[in-house]
């Protein structure tokens, strides 16, 4: 009972703690996300889930190479294509994302761009417009 | 008148009494009864040429070559008479053999000297020459030995024998018999040959076995309960069953048997050894009759091929059949059947299982039974394997696995076979599960299977690696080609990128996909005009957005940990 109670004490300490640290760690999440947002963005009208999906896939290639070779027993210098297909595909990303903001920029025509890829999603904004007026 | 058969028979018996050697003219009332019957000399002679020439004179030369010894013995007795009647008895009569020998020994001065017979010409008479019966009136000493008289040193072994107990008390010691020898042999040495049995046999039963023998040769052995007087008889008699077979053994183990023979039969002495053991009683038994039947255990077997018939179907018996090679019991039978090259065999057989290698002490014994069966039936079958591949081709095998072959290796016929199972070009990496094989069908030991293994790490990927994979046992080799090529595992490494490629992807878009949920902001974390903060996104639910990390975190290592678990890496 007394271990119990303990336990208890402790797991309520750690609740008080995280609760109020929760500014702090909600900024160390961020700190993770956004880059990564970041590193994915190329236009708004690309959903953010399907550039991480690209991303897992590229990943989860170089993952299952290394499964196979441990598996397979196969030379490790075959990792080598799909860590490149990796930095092929992230610098594609990181090419596709600097034309189109350099096209942005040049034309500036972000409200007449009639195919709303410079622009907002107004989709995804649509939900929350009022909030992020009032936060702006 | 006499008629002409009475002429003729009278004829008959004066040829025979004379040897066939007769004239007419000597035998008055002949020539006087033929003259009564109209003949004339002339052809009383043609008549006594017919009647030599009807008489077989084959007994009569037999009786006359035994009469030869009784002549010079210058004594007939009746032992001797029987015996004549015993080798003639068949063809001619009793009542005329008779009349023949007392005529032979009335030409040599014999006389009867006796009054055994109402007869006076009988030959029960003991008929003697003179001289002989001198001597013989001196030897007529009797003796008392067990409450009875005796004449004879054959007699007192009679006594002995009927009285068994009594003698093997008498027999203690040397005071009572030698005494008795001297008597009637009138010979010290005589006497001393029996005083030193007396002395230096301490087994009471051989003791009296030896005195008594040897007082009368001509004296049965006493075997279950019975009487032999032949060697072969004892012999035949005794191995008709497993325990007379085993009774006589015992009398050969304990030196009994062999003191009647030494004194019945120098014959089959001659086949005895001065050893107890199995093996020389066998030689001696089967010296003396190749025809006596082998025994092992219970089982009696009357040939060598019904030994091999019964023990292929027994497996019961084959230690016994094993055992019983081992210690050269059988090779004493077939040396009696004179069938020495198969112990010939037996050796190169033994050497040559022994030189495999793979056989152990227990299984080389049962190995020389199967090899048994065709040293004795060069025809019979031998156990011959069958395996189910004519030739293995692996030739795309996916590299980084171990893989296994099966191939399954079945007895055809029957019999006890062990086989070696090898590669005659060895490479490391390919293996096999078993090397050494048994089969034993008396055993339901009908099939085995093996693998072969294949460790691909250890071969070099698009080489064909050729080797052979031998089945050798005593009686075949068996040669299955095998090719082996090791190709890199194209499809199971593009399963394993798509697999892990589509899990992480999916992975990653749904902790995207709940963070959006969580934040109820689907769009881009990016800054950028008319969008929000993205600090402030994640603001609004802080401790949501960093447990979502937490699991994001946790769920990689998780899953992970369960990968090399799965996968077996």
């Amino acid at each position: 009972m007394k271990d119990g109670k303990s336990v208890f004490v402790v797991l309520l300490l750690i609740v008080f703690v995280v609760y109020v640290m929760r500014n702090f760690l909600g900024r160390v999440s961020a700190f993770v996300f956004i880059p990564i947002d970041n590193l994915l963005f190329i236009a708004h009208r690309i959903p953010p889930v399907l550039m991480w999906m690209i991303l897992g896939l590229l990943l989860g290639v170089v993952y299952g190479c290394f499964i196979a070779i441990r598996k397979y027993k196969l030379d490790y210098k075959l990792l080598t294509y799909p860590v490149l297909a990796l930095f092929v595909g992230l610098s594609l990303i990181f090419l596709a994302s600097f034309i189109v903001n350099k096209f942005k920029r040049d034309k500036n025509v972000e409200s007449a761009d009639p195919l709303g890829i410079l622009t907002i999603d107004q989709h995804n904004l649509l939900p929350q417009s009022n909030s992020v007026q009032t936060k702006i | 008148m006499a008629s002409i058969e009475s002429l003729r028979q009278q004829f008959k018996d004066l040829l025979i009494l004379n040897h066939g050697d007769i004239k007419v003219t000597e035998y008055p009332h002949l020539v006087s009864d033929g003259r009564a019957l109209d003949l004339n000399l002339g052809q009383l002679n043609q008549i006594i040429q017919q009647v030599y020439s009807e008489i077989d004179w084959r007994p009569y030369d037999l009786i006359n070559s035994k009469l030869e010894l009784v002549f010079r013995r210058g004594i007939l007795t009746a032992d001797q008479f029987e015996e004549i009647v015993s080798l003639v008895g068949d063809r001619v009569n009793r009542r005329i053999i008779e009349q023949y020998v007392v005529a032979e020994l009335g030409k040599k001065n014999f006389k009867p000297r006796e009054v055994n017979h109402a007869d006076p010409l009988s030959v029960q008479n003991k008929w003697m020459t003179d001289s002989v019966w001198l001597e013989y009136k001196e030897s007529l000493i009797e003796v008392e030995w067990l409450g009875e008289r005796a004449n004879t040193l054959s007699k007192l072994g009679d006594i002995s024998f009927s009285n068994r107990e009594d003698a093997k008390y008498f027999l203690r010691n040397s005071n009572y018999l030698p005494g008795l020898v001297t008597a009637l042999s009138k010979s010290a040495t005589k006497a001393d040959e029996f005083a030193r049995i007396i002395e230096e046999e301490f087994d009471s039963e051989k003791r009296y076995l030896r005195i008594v023998y040897k007082l009368n040769p001509r004296l049965p052995f006493r075997f279950e309960e019975e009487l032999y007087s032949d060697v072969s008889e004892l012999l035949q008699k005794a191995c008709k069953t497993s325990k007379g077979y085993e009774a006589l053994l015992e009398s050969y183990r304990k030196g009994i048997l062999q003191i009647w023979i030494k004194e019945a039969d120098h014959l089959a002495a001659e086949n005895l050894s001065n050893q107890y053991d199995l093996n020389s009683f066998l030689r001696f038994i089967y010296k003396t009759d190749p025809r006596l039947p082998f025994f092992i255990q219970d089982h009696r077997f009357e040939t060598p091929d019904a030994l091999a018939e019964y023990t292929k179907s027994d497996f019961s018996i084959w230690p016994q059949v094993a055992e019983s090679m081992a210690a050269k019991n059988i090779q004493e039978w077939f040396t009696g059947l004179g069938h020495n090259d198969w112990n010939d065999q037996i050796a190169d057989s033994y050497a040559f299982i022994l030189h495999t290698g793979f056989y152990t002490e227990a299984q080389i014994r049962l190995a020389m039974v199967q090899a048994l069966f065709h040293i004795i039936n060069l025809l019979s079958d031998k156990p011959r394997l069958h395996v189910d591949q004519q030739k293995v081709q692996l030739l795309s095998i996916d590299g980084g696995l171990a893989v296994k072959h099966p191939i399954h290796i079945t007895l055809k016929n029957e019999g006890y076979v062990k086989a070696k199972v090898y590669f005659k070009f060895i490479k490391e990496g390919i293996s096999l599960s078993k090397d050494i094989l048994e089969f034993n069908n008396l055993e339901g030991k009908i099939s085995e299977n093996i693998d072969i293994t294949i460790d691909t790490f250890l071969l070099k990927k698009e080489e064909l690696y050729s080797l052979e994979l031998v089945v050798s046992s005593v009686y075949e080799d068996i040669i299955i080609p095998v090719e082996i090529r090791v190709v890199f595992p194209k499809k199971a490494f593009i399963t394993k990128l798509a697999l892990y490629g589509s899990l992480t992807a999916a992975y990653f878009g749904m902790f995207r996909f709940l963070l959006g949920v969580l934040t109820d902001y689907k769009g881009w974390l990016v800054k950028g005009a008319g969008n929000a903060n993205p600090d402030d996104i994640i603001g609004k639910s802080p401790l949501m957005s960093f447990l979502l990390l937490m699991l994001f975190i946790a769920g990689g290592i998780f899953s992970f940990k369960l990968v090399k678990k799965y996968e077996k890496i």
